[in-house]
């Protein structure tokens, strides 16, 4: 049995990817309105903590899983560690949210500025920033 | 020349609370020759589609709220569904952490695929499943493909006589 793709095969399938990328791009841009907002209406005193974790718990499970695989590889990574961030967690002292915020705003340059695959150097150190403050006061 | 899998011929059930995930997953199956592809969005959907269609082959993620995609698995291992409970179920989830792993696997599920996902793996994974069907385990804990992926050198007592 062969499980190799054939050139051809794996074209049509990449251009499948590719189509859904544009979709993609609109459905995050709502997710990130989302998350922007029940942190503004946790701030604003109206929505609990743990219900925003729920929710941001959610969202970046979401992001992680498509954004990879629609070439939008850094912003998995960046989902990804806001979601290892909030998972388990009901509550968040102030830098918590902070860094919380901090990955909502980085996923809303990744995609404003369209960086695909993995992105460059700024990107990584980026990253590399976000992952140290997780660690650090995770 | 090598021999190829005809899709056309199997039946898929997209399970995904995500449309645009389900989405995907159903255009790349159709890409790749299958014909009968549905698609529900949570658990109540999918045990309604396993119930009232024909399904080969499951793919389904773990994440599902308010269920789990756990709950689903057992159901079709259990039989409770009414369908084939040896059909293949690729669990395809963000929900990557060995644990979740772990517990796919001891649900009975045949493969995981961690999201994000190439197109290349998903090819490959989707003809594995299909092609060569694992042997099934049946007994008092356990009802699902055999968890045994290696073959181990044993170096301890021999029990058998």
């Amino acid at each position: 049995m062969d499980l190799r793709l054939s050139p051809a095969v794996l074209r049509r399938l990449e251009e499948v990817v590719n189509e859904s990328r544009e979709r993609f791009v609109v459905d995050l841009a709502a997710r990130l309105r989302k998350l922007r907002t029940s942190v503004q209406t946790v701030l604003d005193g109206d929505m609990t903590q743990e219900d925003m974790l729920a929710l941001v718990f959610d969202e970046s499970l979401q992001i992680k899983g498509m954004g990879g695989t629609v070439g939008y590889n850094v912003l998995s990574l960046i989902a990804t560690t806001l979601n290892d961030f909030v998972t388990g967690r009901t509550e968040l002292g102030r830098i918590q949210f902070e860094i919380l915020q901090l990955h909502i705003d980085a996923m809303y340059v990744v995609i404003a500025d369209r960086i695909i695959d993995n992105g460059g150097i700024l990107e990584d150190q980026v990253l590399s920033g976000l992952r140290a403050a997780v660690r650090k006061f995770g | 020349m090598a021999e190829k899998v005809d899709f056309s011929l199997v039946h898929f059930l997209i399970v995904d609370g995500n449309p645009l995930s389900a989405d995907l997953a159903r255009d790349l199956l159709l890409t790749m020759g299958a014909t009968t592809v549905f698609v529900a969005h949570g658990y109540d959907e999918a045990i309604a589609a396993l119930k009232s269609n024909v399904v080969d082959v499951l793919l389904t993620e773990l994440h599902l709220p308010p269920r789990s995609g756990l709950d689903l698995i057992r159901e079709v291992r259990s039989g409770k569904t009414g369908g084939n409970r040896q059909m293949p179920i690729l669990v395809m989830s963000a929900l990557s952490a060995k644990d979740h792993v772990f517990e796919a696997r001891d649900a009975g599920v045949t493969e995981f695929i961690a999201k994000p996902y190439g197109v290349e793996g998903f090819y490959r994974r989707m003809v594995g499943i299909i092609a060569h069907p694992r042997a099934f385990v049946d007994s008092d804990k356990y009802f699902g493909p055999d968890r045994r992926r290696r073959q181990l050198p044993y170096d301890g007592p021999d029990r058998r006589q």
